[in-house]
């Protein structure tokens, strides 16, 4: 079950890898307004990727966790971690 | 008019706070959870005449519509926004007479998936949405695992599929932006016409399986018979009446104002029935009472977006129509079928026999409700059966009203069969005490007699809703504006 999980948090990173990579363009700045320095706007990574990719990580965090202590429930209750040997629910 | 976004912002603002509550006094929390989603419903209703008049758009920090996140609340998402807060109201109720074990932490996430499935409803913004059906499969997450023993086993399920739903969810947000470039509703639906066709495809199954989990549709719900039939009562009640809703209601957003294309539609047809059907074929087949009464649930929701996705106004209407009426009829269902179950001590059907004569309310509200759901006249189930029925002839759709009639009578076979186990058999069992929930079953009575007699109540509520689903432009118009 920590394998199921452990692939869960791999898919979440691999989306978020990809939406940075949505956003990035080559060569530009951090999408910082500076009043000192003028920078090119056009020149800057789109900034709403990675706002969105921040706020997924931290979904899938939450999720994690919750999962892990699922987990720890779980095998107190029937002391083994292998899946198909947990069978409390049928359909 | 009260300024709609304390809808979402009050409940956030006590689920937080409810620890504090608790240490001001034990029963606190369950007075709060209540008094909450009265507020809800009390902002609601102060909306109503000027929602239907026009669609009422809140833009969050003050910048205009496509640049910051807004609220679009139309007569669509205050049918729903209604349904959820209305079923939240009822279960707090139920919850007065309930005693949980880590009570200010149930209200908590109890108030979380009330102003998460709100939210659901009243955003405007892709990823907004996104956001907010996290915040409230993570609560639900958390919610199912309050009833111990096998409901870790449920949760977990649960969560792996939620989980990986919101991962496509997020890769469907993605690839919208990559081609849109914007996450607002209104201006993807203004552009969509424009993305490259096989990645409107790839989109459109991305978002289907994302928002699918929630809707419960065929392929994508084997986590829904574990979690209803484990998690607490109220918890089972609140997703089958609130969380569904906005299931579906985020879907219909999706398929009818953003990717307004039949072939789409044409999919969800096939998905509905096969759920439907599948849903009704395995209910008649249980022996545990609530988990028929989930896989029950599980087909009504097939029923709705099968009739939904036949797109014309009658059909939009009678699904919606069907959604309201499944919310009350299921919440029914389940406090009811929560108190028999707790008098017997068993979710065995077989020991529920001869219940009817000692256990009344409930045994009077679990009827009452079988009956709405088979579509008896003069309860509510009978007029959007009747709509069902009608709009999918005139639609042309003869195979799926022969599928519609035929799971109507499995539905029959199942339900009175337990009706028949609770009055016309023998007590075999020691009844034990249970809570007294008379008031809910009343006031939920009281509902489902009244949009059986007079359905006129929803008529104008419903046409509007179905309107602004089929009309995206309008849609486009109003949150965009004059630009």
């Amino acid at each position: 079950m920590i394998k199921i999980l452990i692939s869960l948090a791999l898919m979440d990173t691999g989306v978020n890898l990809m939406l940075v990579a949505l956003g990035y363009v080559k060569a530009a700045n951090a999408p910082i307004l500076n009043s000192v320095v003028q920078t090119n706007t056009a020149a800057f990574v789109d900034p709403i990727p990675q706002a969105l990719v921040l706020t997924s990580i931290v979904i899938g965090t939450a999720v994690l966790g919750l999962g892990l202590a699922l987990v720890i429930k779980i095998y107190d209750k029937f002391s083994t971690l292998d899946i198909s040997k947990i069978r409390g629910l049928k359909w | 008019m009260v300024n709609l976004t304390l809808i979402i912002a009050i409940p956030l603002l006590m689920s937080f706070t409810m620890p504090i509550f608790k240490m001001l006094n034990q029963k606190l929390p369950k007075v709060i959870a209540l008094l909450t989603t009265a507020f809800n419903l009390l902002v609601l209703t102060a909306n109503f005449s000027q929602i239907m008049d026009s669609a009422i758009i809140i833009e969050l920090g003050g910048w205009q519509a496509p640049l910051a996140i807004n609220l679009y609340v139309g007569p669509l998402a205050l049918l729903a926004a209604f349904l959820i807060n209305g079923s939240a109201f009822i279960l707090s109720i139920y919850n007065l007479t309930q005693d949980y074990k880590f009570d200010d932490k149930f209200y908590l996430l109890f108030l979380m998936i009330t102003a998460g499935a709100s939210g659901m409803v009243m955003t405007g913004d892709l990823f907004n949405l996104f956001v907010f059906i996290e915040i409230t499969s993570i609560a639900a997450y958390s919610l199912t695992a309050f009833a111990g023993r096998d409901s870790y086993e449920a949760s977990f399920k649960y969560l792996v599929i939620g989980g990986i739903g919101s991962v496509f969810m997020l890769l469907g947000i993605g690839f919208t932006y990559s081609a849109v470039g914007s996450l607002n509703l209104a201006e993807i639906a203004a552009s969509a016409g424009l993305i490259n066709p096989l990645l409107l495809q790839t989109i459109a199954l991305l978002f289907l399986i994302g928002v699918g989990i929630e809707a419960e549709l065929f392929p994508l719900n084997f986590w829904v018979p574990d979690l209803y039939t484990e998690a607490p009562t109220a918890v089972s009640g609140i997703m089958s009446g609130a969380v569904s809703a906005a299931g579906i209601y985020a879907l219909a957003r999706i398929f009818f104002t953003l990717f307004p294309a039949q072939s789409f539609l044409n999919y969800l047809l096939y998905l509905g029935a096969i759920t439907l059907i599948l849903g009704e074929l395995i209910a008649y087949q249980q022996k545990n009472i609530k988990r028929m009464l989930a896989y029950s649930s599980l087909a009504q929701m097939g029923l709705i977006v099968a009739v939904i996705s036949l797109g014309t106004e009658g059909a939009v209407r009678a699904g919606l129509f069907q959604l309201v009426n499944h919310s009350i009829l299921k919440i029914l269902l389940f406090i009811s079928a929560g108190v028999l179950i707790s008098a017997a001590g068993s979710k065995n059907i077989d020991d529920l026999a001869g219940l009817g004569s000692k256990k009344k309310t409930a045994a009077f509200g679990f009827t009452i409700a079988a009956m709405g759901i088979l579509g008896v006249p003069f309860l509510n189930g009978f007029i959007s059966k009747f709509m069902i029925i009608s709009s999918s002839l005139n639609a042309d759709q003869f195979l799926l009203t022969v599928l519609i009639l035929l799971a109507a009578v499995i539905e029959i076979a199942y339900y009175l069969k337990v009706v028949q186990k609770l009055y016309f058999e023998d007590l075999k069992i020691e009844v034990k005490k249970t809570a007294v929930i008379t008031i809910p079953v009343v006031l939920l009575t009281l509902m489902i007699f009244g949009l059986g007699i007079y359905p006129q109540l929803i008529a104008d509520p419903l046409e509007k809703a179905a309107a602004e689903l089929i009309n995206n432009g309008s849609y486009i118009m109003t949150v965009l504006g004059g630009m």
